[in-house]
This record gives C-alpha cells, structure tokens and sequence, in this order.
C-alpha cells in the first residue's frame, strides 16, 4: 500500500532541475561576468539561459528517444565500445562535479560562517547529510526539494529585492552594449557553465512518471533559474558596480555584507543568506551523488543503487580536499564544466546521428 | 554486499495472525451439574463470580443456571430481563396454553425480555462473555448457552475534557467505556456509513477496541493496513490506546507522533468526515485517529468554530511557537557564539553586560537551564494539582531569580528558555510537543558545534525524514509535498468555511469533494432613500 519510491511526477521534476541548478555558482557568476563582460553582463545571463535551453532540448530530445533508459544504456546500444567509455567519463564527471561543488561549498561556509572550523569538518558533515538523503532513492529527493525551494527561495528574493530598492544604482550598467564577438562567447560560457547540472537529466528521465514531458520540465526550471541569475547578476552589479565585483571572490555574498539593509532588525543578513544557501547546496549535491550512485548502478547492472552511495564518498572527499586553495578549486570547476559542456552538446548529438543511422540500416 | 546483509535482516517472516491462547477446550454438556462443575472450575477461586441456579417452567420441571460476575452487571437487568420473565411468565402462559416446554429456541424468542441475546455452543466464549460483563444462561437439557447482554458498571460521567480544553466547542469529552464513547460519535454522525468494528487486544486483558471509519470516504486501503496492525498485536496486556498507537505506529524511531489522539468527539467526527479512522480502546479516554499528518497535529477542533481572521492568525502563532520552541536556545547559543556580529551592536552590547560574571559558555548555561525547566515542569506534571503549582513558582520565580543574582546565569538566558518553554505549551499536541522538546536538545548541540550551518544541517536532516515518514501509507507532510495547492488555503491559515470545498488528502478519502455551494448570496442591500 505504501506509495512507490521511484518515480518523480513532472512537477517534481522541475522543482528538482531548479534546486540543482541553484548552488554552488549562484555566489560567483556575478564576479565572473563582470570580469569577463563588464556592464553588459546582464544580456550574458538571458544569451547563456537561451543557450542552456538548446543543450537542455538536445539532452531531453535524446532521452526522449529511450524513455525506458537511462543515458548509460543507449550510450552502449548506439555507440557501442565508444558507448563504454563516455558512460564511464560520465560516472567520472558527476563524481568529480560532486566532489567540487562540495569543496565550493565549504569554502563559501568556512569564510562566511564557521572561520575557525576545518573545512573537512563542513565537507563531511554535508555529504553525511547527503548519503542519508540520497539512499531513500529520487523521490524524496525531489519532495525534499519541493519542500526547501520555498523556504530558500522566498528569503533570497525579499531580501535582495530589499537591497537593490534601497542600494541599487543602475547607471553601473551604462556603457551600453559594447562587446565585441570574443567577449560575449566568453561571457555566455560563464554563464552556461553555471547552468550545469541539468546534465543529470541524462540519467533521470527513465525516473519521470511522464518522460515525454522532461524537455518541458527543463525549459520552465531554465527559464526559472534564468530569472533568478538575472535578478541576482542586476542586484550584485548595480549595488556593488563592475570593477568591485570582478574584484571578489563571492560577490553574491559580500554584498550582503557590504550594504545595510534600511529598516532591518538585524544589520547583517549575509548570515542568514548562508544557513539558507546550505539548502541550495543540499539540493544541488544530494542529485548529483545520488546521479553517480544510480549511474554506476547501472553500468553494473546492479539491483538497487543504495549499496554505492557510501562508498563513492571517501572518494568525494578526496576529490574535494584536492585543490589547494579556492582558486584552484575554482580553476579545477571550470576544467571539469567543460567535460560537462560535452557531455550536453556533443555526446547527445552523437547518440542522436548514431540511432538515426541505425534505424535507416534496419529499416532497410 | 550491503544489500545481502540487508536481506538478511529483512528477510521475510511467516506473517503471525495474532490467535488467543485456547486454554478452555471444554465443550458444554447437556448436564447442568455437569456444566456447573466445569465452570465452577475455571472460575476457581474467582469471588466474584455468580453461580445462580433456578427453576422455572411448569412445575418448576426445568432448571437453569446464571453466571455473572459480581459488580460488572446491572442485576436489576437480570431480575426483570432473565429472572421474571422466564420464572413467572413462562410458567404461566405455558399453564394457560396448556403447550409443552418447547426448548431454547423458544426461551430465546419468547422467553428472556433483554433486548441483547446471542447464542453459542462455545465454552471459551461463554467464559469471555461472563468476564466482560454479559450475563451467561445455561438451561438442563440443552448444550448451548445464552448470553444476554446485562452489562453495567460504575464509570466516570461525561466531562470536560481536561487536555485539551476549547474556548468554544462541546464540553463533552470521551471517558474510559468504549460504549459510551461509540456513542458520543454515533450521535454527532448520524450516517449509516459509519461503521465500527470491534476487535479484542491482548492475549489476557481482552481489552475491546473499536475501528470507526466512514466507508464511503475513509480508504479501503488504509482500513485494511489498520485491520492488518491491529491484528498483529500480541501482547498480553492493552491499557491504554498509547500502547496501541506504539504497536501499529509506522517508524518507532521517529521523534514525532505519527497518530493522533484527542478527547474530543467533535474533532473525533470531522477527522471521520475527512475519511481518518478512529480507534477507540476500552478503559482510554483518548481516541486514535489515523493517518495523521505533521500539519493535522497542529490543528485544532475550535479553529474551525472561530472565525476564520482569528483561527487564521492563531494557526500563524502555533507554527510561529513550533519553529521557536525548536530553534530559540540554539539559535542564542548559535549568534553569541559565533556570529555575534549578527546581533544589532545596542543588543550586544548589553547581552554581553548580561553574561560578564557568568562563569559558564553559552552552551552550559542553555543547557543548565533548559534542563532545569523540564525538571520542574517534570515535578509539577506528577505532584498534586496545588503543590505542582507551588513547585512551579518556587523553581521558576525564586530560583530563576536568585540564580540571576548569583551570576550563574545570566538574565537573557532565562528569557529565552522561558520563552522556548511558553512556545512548547502553545503546541496543541502533547506527543508533539514533547517530540519537540528532545529536538531541542539537539538542535542546541548543533548550534555549538557548528553555529547556523549546524542548526540549518539539523533542521535539513529533520526535513529528510519528514518528507521520507509516512502514516499509514500518507505523506506525513502531506499538504507541503502533495501537488495540491488548494489544501495550502487550511494549513498556515484558514481560508473562509465556504472554500473549504476539498477533504485533506492525507487520508487519501474516496471523495475529495465536501461542498458543494457557492459563496452564500449576499444580504440584499437596503435601498437607499432619496
């Protein structure tokens, strides 16, 4: 009688992409984007959302293909041995990710929160909080999720909204316009580099009670998330202007920090801001451990993923304990995004070319 | 390998079907000496027993025998529907029709005036029977008993309930018998689809319990899980309807109540009209509703009476007193400890005048002083009614105040305990609030060790296994998780009666829709004269 673990309903789902998406980035895009675009980082945010979409339609298109199988299973059934091997640099791509967003993730806590405290500390007390998510299995992730977004969400809004009225100066954005090619391919990077993680859909769509509607899903949570890139990029840029936010690690933070909310109680928020941003990384790892778990699940053709959880976390930590400092870190992410730009443009492509071509041999 | 040593110790077990121990095997004989001797012997040395032979019919030819115990029956039932009729009536009409005694069918039928009477053959029955208060008839001559329905005890009256008491609602609450329980819901649903079932829990106390459940609305699903859980049982003694609640509750590890129980009929009614069942046990005044959800036991029977400004925005205040009885100690413990840049410097300044001579952290002082309050209020719950009270004031005036004197603690440490202790009692549900009240604890715990990140870490963890519990096979947080927003418009606050139009889904009912009628027309407008 006991309602199935198993599948998530298609709200679920987008509740789902939405906090993945939210995390770890949300906190640096603004300093990305003002080094790399200046005053027009802005219109990065909406070309990098629209870019987001295709790869996100080029991912779902694929595994609409298969709505049985997980990416693990047609990579092979089209691709063959090739098949093999990307699964695998799948597998190692989501730990990896993993194992980053964690490292970010303790780095934002221990300069904000907890500055005496050793970052292995926060590392391993969230992946522990993660394992006991994730072996419940993709359901409660996506109820967890339901029920965190609002609680995240509506905080975050009220209270930049608070900032950008009373500290915002929208001249930081005046040099209108003004990039060339070069700079806005650069931009648009950044920006879908934090996008990412909606690659888990790669695996998810087997789960969804309704897969012919995950492309629907991924392009409400992208347009969601979008949104919010944007309000944050505005807010940051507007209240801090370009040079100090291409300055700062965590501009998304330090403003808080930096401007006194009018007519608050409390006079820092920043603090606050980051119990609740604990949430988006809780949201944003538990998918992610939980894609590689079921990921490598499947590639042994294993019964049920819960036996991989634990072990993939020593191997989390080591990953997240091995840059040496945040900027390494942060070097490290955009090498592994790449693999992960990959994995939602061209692999997808691929797949695509290789079914087609199957089916016309077969056909005829 | 994990998931082998999972199945080892998940492997599946013969489902036991609680059976009664058959320790009377004895069948009835048509001998009447014979029958007596046998009970005479199962009731030995049972004082209290009854063994009442007569003679009645023609000639005082047939003899019969009662067995009742002393105290549970209302012997006036036995002299006017047992004794009187069969020994004068009888008698006579049998003279006067010159008719032969016709035998027990037509004692049964013509013979005994108490409205109760079933027949069987069953020794173990009979003895069951007797002890639960009905009156066993055996007659010479015939192996089967009768057993009349004479049941009648001293209990307690209907009063006001003491627990959970209402400004405005019924004053009737439920007490120790399970028929006059039965009743007060009878009376407030009078609808053939309600329907009770009764089952016998506990190997020895045979304790009677009832499921009441509206079958058109409550869901056959759940009804059967329940049927299931409460035949499961195998314990000797059911005292009280927590025993059942910990014996058919879904995870025993969870701090939070995953039923209700209240002793109310009124809220006892609309839980059966939002299709829940009710479980009512004999000698507990506190009925069972089930499934519950996390947002159910927040409620209230009198947020539905009030109007709905007011219960919306006491509903407000409940949850605003769960999330502060949960958080307040950890989160001072949290902000002095290591965010104290968080506090408005005026405050600082003179939380931090407050705590100079206090010798202890902040952790220790919080911690002295939330154990101290679930001391007393431990010691005034267990002492009579006005020396509880007297401890109350002598542990929380005088000893909070000289404590501040001393420089033990410091003053604001005292407010914010009380304040968290004040935040516990608005919590309408014991159970919950309790559950609470460890959580506490730990939250605390967290908040030193990890400061805020510690105390959002915990309360994450708490959603994770709220969103995983479930009652009965419903989300026990039901209305956050489920995709139906319109319940939102009864959770945090309480819309208007008349968009109450949808049952709560937590009990997954057969019929979601209650209502039927638009908003009531507006009263015509006066005219106005010109």
């Amino acid at each position: 009688m006991l309602t199935k673990n198993d599948k998530i309903t298609t709200p679920q789902t987008i509740v789902l992409i939405i906090t993945t998406l939210i995390g770890v980035w949300i906190t640096t895009l603004p300093a990305t984007l003002a080094e790399k675009s200046g005053p027009d980082s802005w219109l990065m945010v909406i070309i990098g959302g629209v870019i987001s979409v295709l790869g996100a339609a080029i991912v779902t298109s694929t595994g609409r293909q298969f709505p049985e199988k997980t990416f693990i299973e047609y990579s092979v059934e089209t691709l063959g041995v090739f098949g093999h091997l990307f699964n695998l640099g799948l597998i190692i791509y989501l730990v990896i990710l993993t194992g980053m967003v964690v490292r970010i993730f303790g780095e934002v806590i221990k300069v904000f929160l907890l500055d005496r405290t050793p970052i292995e500390v926060i590392i391993l007390t969230m992946l522990a909080l993660c394992v006991y998510l994730t072996r419940h299995g993709i359901e409660p992730i996506a109820r967890t999720a339901e029920v965190l977004l609002p609680i995240l969400m509506l905080p975050v809004i009220i209270i930049y909204l608070m900032i950008i009225l009373f500290n915002g100066d929208l001249s930081n954005f005046m040099p209108f316009l003004r990039l060339d090619f070069k700079e806005i391919i650069a931009g648009t990077k950044a920006t879908v580099v934090s996008f990412l993680g909606f690659e888990v859909l790669l695996l998810f769509i087997p789960l969804m009670q309704n897969p012919h509607q995950s492309t629907y899903s991924s392009f409400v949570a992208i347009l969601m998330v979008s949104i919010l890139y944007l309000f944050v990029v505005v807010t940051v840029i507007a209240v801090l202007g370009i040079v100090e936010t291409s300055l700062l690690i965590w501009p998304g933070i330090s403003v808080l920090r930096m401007t006194e909310t009018a007519g608050t109680v409390f006079p820092r928020m920043d603090v606050v801001i980051l119990s609740l941003w604990s949430i988006a990384g809780f949201t944003t790892i538990s998918p992610m451990l939980f894609a590689s778990a079921f990921g490598i699940s499947r590639i042994l053709k294993a019964r049920e993923f819960k036996s991989f959880i634990v072990p993939l976390v020593p191997v989390a930590y080591m990953i997240a304990m091995f840059p040496k400092d945040v900027l390494e870190a942060r070097k490290a992410v955009e090498a592994v995004s790449n693999m992960g730009l990959f994995y939602i443009f061209v692999v997808p492509l691929l797949i695509l070319t290789a079914h087609w071509i199957r089916r016309r041999v077969l056909n005829r | 390998m994990l998931g082998f040593l999972k199945n080892l110790f998940k492997k599946k077990q013969p489902e036991k079907i609680y059976t009664r121990p058959l320790r009377i095997n004895d069948r009835l004989s048509r001998n009447l000496e014979k029958n007596l001797e046998t009970f005479k012997n199962i009731f030995k040395d049972c004082d209290d027993v009854i063994f009442k032979r007569f003679c009645f019919g023609p000639d005082g030819k047939s003899k019969g025998l009662l067995i009742f115990i002393d105290g549970l029956v209302e012997k006036e039932r036995i002299h006017y529907g047992i004794l009187e009729p069969l020994i004068y009536e009888i008698n006579l009409k049998t003279f006067n029709n010159k008719k032969e005694f016709l035998g027990i069918d037509y004692i049964v039928d013509q013979g005994i005036t108490a409205p109760e009477v079933k027949r069987t053959k069953e020794m173990r029955e009979l003895v069951e029977a007797a002890l639960s208060g009905e009156t066993v008839l055996i007659i010479e001559g015939f192996n089967e008993g009768v057993i009349v329905g004479t049941r009648g005890w001293k209990s307690r009256n209907v009063e006001e309930p003491t627990s959970e008491s209402a400004v405005r609602g019924p004053r009737e609450g439920f007490v120790e018998n399970l028929k006059t329980n039965t009743t007060l819901i009878r009376r407030r649903l009078r609808d053939n689809e309600l329907k009770v079932k009764m089952y016998k829990v506990g190997t020895r106390t045979n304790t009677e319990v009832a499921v009441l459940y509206v079958e058109d609305l409550a869901n056959p699903e759940v009804v059967k899980e329940v049927d299931n859980r409460i035949r499961k049982i195998n314990k000797d003694a059911i005292q009280e309807s927590g025993e059942i609640e910990q014996l058919i509750e879904d995870d025993w590890l969870s701090p939070f109540p995953q039923v209700r129980y209240t002793e109310r009929p009124d809220v006892a009614v609309s839980s059966l009209m939002e299709g829940k069942i009710a479980i009512i046990v004999d000698t507990s005044p506190f009925v069972i509703l089930v499934p519950m959800s996390f947002i159910g036991l927040l409620q209230t029977s009198e947020d539905y009476f009030e109007r709905w400004y007011i219960a919306s925005f006491i509903r407000l205040l409940r949850f605003t007193g769960i999330f502060i009885s949960l958080m307040m100690p950890g989160l001072y413990v949290a902000l002095i400890a290591f965010h104290p840049g968080m506090i408005p410097t005026p405050l600082a300044l003179s939380i931090a005048a407050t705590r100079e001579g206090v010798p202890f952290t902040a952790l220790v002082e919080a911690l002295i002083m939330s154990f101290s309050i679930e001391l007393l209020r431990e010691a005034g719950l267990r002492l009579p009614a006005p020396i509880g009270q007297t401890v109350g004031m002598v542990g929380g005036i005088i000893v909070g105040e000289a404590a501040v004197r001393a420089g033990i603690v410091s003053p604001i440490m005292v407010i914010i305990v009380a304040f968290t202790a004040i935040s516990s009692f608005a919590t309408p549900n014991y159970s919950l609030a309790a559950g609470i009240r460890v959580l506490t604890f730990v939250v605390l715990g967290a908040a030193a060790f990890l400061g805020l990140y510690g105390i959002a870490l915990v309360f994450m963890a708490l959603v994770v296994h709220l969103v995983t519990l479930k009652s009965f096979g419903s989300h026990y947080l039901s209305p956050l998780v489920s995709a139906r927003l319109i319940e939102l418009l009864d959770t945090f606050i309480r819309a208007p009666l008349f968009m109450l139009k949808y049952r709560p889904g937590v009990s997954r009912p057969q019929e979601y829709k209650r209502q039927r009628n638009e908003r009531r027309d507006n009263p015509p407008r006066e005219e106005s004269e010109d």
